[in-house]
C-alpha cells in the first residue's frame, strides 16, 4: 500500500537498466479507490439509516354536537376497555356493567394474547384505549402497536370516564391511587359510597 | 483502475449531494419502540417535539418556509422583528419559546442560543400557542406532513393536550415517530 509503482515489473537487472531510461509515471491507484469507497460506504449508510419510522394516526373529526344522540353507540358486551395506569400497569374489562377487572402487562404474552383472544371471540369487538394521566407516551404507543400487530381496526383513544374510575376503584379496593386524579373534582369521599352501591 | 476511481468518486459526489444530515434537535428525545415500518419522507415535515419533561417544541424544514412562517407570525402577532431577525428565525433548527419571547430569543448570539434550553411553546389552556404555530406553518407550507416526536417517558397528559390541539384545528392526520429497534435505557 502506498508505494509508487516504479515500473519494476520486468524485475531483475534488465529492469534496473530500463528504469533509468523511461521512468513510468503511473501511480498506484489502490489507496485512492479505498478512500473513495470508504466515503461511498459512509454516505450510503448515513443516507439510509437516518430516516425515522412513523406510525400513522388518524383522529376522528371533532364533533360539534356532543349530545348523546349524535355519538356512535356500541353494545357494551363488545367493548374491551383497556385502562393504562402508571408504572406500566394495564387493567382490562369487558363492558361497563358487572365487570371483572383483570390486570396484565405489555409483554407478548400479556396484552397481546388478551387482544387476540377477544378478537377471535367477539366478532364486533371495539377496543377503547383509556390512558390515565399517569400513563406515559410509551404506554400509548405500545398499545397502538399491539392493536396494529393483532389487526384490530376498530379502536378508539378516549379518556378514563368516571364510570371507569368507579370500576377501578372497586377493583383496587379503596381506590386511593386513582381517586386523586378524577377530573371535575370527584373527591375520595364520593367514591366510597359508590363503591358499596 | 482509473475508471473505477472515476466511478467511485462519481458515486461519492452523488451521495454527498443527496445526503441530508438530520438536523440536531433542540432536546434529545428517546422515541418509543414500535413495529411500524412506514418511513418518513425526507422533506416537507413539520415536527412537534415533546421532551421528557413535557416541553413542546416546533420544527419545520426549508429555510423558505421558515421565513414565510416568521414573516406571517410577525405580522399577525406584532412581534416587532426586523428583516435581519426574520432571517435568523428562518435558520433556526426549532422553536421553543412563547410568541412574546421570540424577539428576545433572536437577539441572543448563536452560541448563546445553543447553550440555553428554551422553555417550550405554551400549550396550557388560554395560553395555548401551539395551534397558532401549526396554523401559520400550514400557511407557509400546505404540503408539510405533521409528525409528533415525543420521548417515551413523556406523561400521556401532555401528549393528549397536544393531540387535542391538533384536533381543534382539524389536523386529524399525523404520524408518531417511532423506532423499530429497542433503544437502550
Amino acid at each position: 500500500m502506498g508505494e509508487v509503482n516504479l515500473g519494476r515489473e520486468n524485475g531483475g537487472k534488465t529492469g534496473m537498466l530500463s528504469k533509468s531510461k523511461k521512468l513510468s509515471t503511473r501511480v498506484d491507484m489502490t489507496p485512492v479507490v479505498d478512500l473513495a469507497f470508504l466515503l461511498l460506504t459512509f454516505f450510503m449508510l448515513a443516507t439510509t439509516f437516518i430516516k425515522p419510522q412513523v406510525m400513522e394516526l388518524i383522529l376522528p373529526e371533532q364533533i360539534e354536537d356532543q349530545s348523546e344522540s349524535k355519538l356512535p353507540k356500541v353494545n357494551e358486551k363488545n367493548v374491551l376497555n383497556i385502562v393504562l395506569d402508571g408504572d406500566n400497569r394495564i387493567y382490562w374489562y369487558i363492558g361497563l356493567t358487572d365487570v371483572r377487572v383483570m390486570e396484565t402487562d405489555y409483554s407478548a404474552t400479556g396484552i397481546r394474547s388478551v387482544l387476540n383472544e377477544h378478537r377471535v371471540r367477539l366478532e364486533k369487538l371495539v377496543v377503547l384505549v383509556k390512558p390515565d394521566t399517569t400513563a406515559t407516551y410509551e404506554n400509548m404507543v405500545d398499545i397502538l402497536d399491539e392493536l396494529e400487530i393483532t389487526g384490530i381496526a376498530r379502536y378508539a383513544l378516549v379518556d378514563v370516564s368516571e364510570e371507569d374510575r368507579v370500576i377501578l376503584a372497586a377493583y383496587l379496593g379503596g381506590g386511593a391511587a386513582l381517586a386523586a386524579e378524577v377530573p371535575g373534582g370527584l373527591a375520595e369521599g364520593q367514591i366510597g359510597p359508590l363503591n358499596k352501591g | 483502475m482509473t475508471p473505477m476511481v472515476d466511478l467511485g468518486f462519481l458515486l461519492v459526489t452523488f451521495f454527498m449531494m443527496t445526503t441530508q444530515f438530520a438536523p440536531s434537535d433542540l432536546v434529545t428525545v428517546a422515541v418509543p419502540h414500535a413495529e411500524s415500518e412506514t418511513k418518513l419522507p425526507e422533506s416537507n415535515i413539520a415536527t412537534i417535539l415533546i421532551s421528557e419533561g413535557g416541553n413542546v417544541y416546533f420544527r419545520m424544514d426549508g429555510a423558505k418556509n421558515q421565513k414565510t412562517l416568521g414573516t406571517n407570525l410577525n405580522g399577525a402577532f406584532g412581534l416587532g422583528l426586523s428583516e435581519e431577525e426574520i432571517d435568523t428565525f428562518s435558520r433556526l433548527t426549532g422553536y421553543g419559546v412563547p410568541l412574546s419571547g421570540v424577539k428576545e430569543f433572536l437577539q441572543y448570539s448563536e452560541a448563546e442560543r445553543k447553550e440555553m434550553i428554551p422553555p417550550g411553546i405554551p400549550i396550557d389552556g388560554a395560553q395555548n400557542e401551539l395551534g397558532e404555530w401549526l396554523m401559520y406553518a400550514r400557511i407557509a407550507n400546505p404540503n408539510a406532513r405533521l409528525v409528533i416526536k415525543a420521548d417515551k417517558k413523556t406523561p400521556y397528559s401532555v401528549v393528549k393536550t397536544v393531540m387535542d390541539t391538533l384536533q381543534e384545528h382539524n389536523l386529524n392526520r399525523f404520524g408518531l415517530i417511532t423506532d423499530t429497534e429497542e433503544a437502550a435505557g
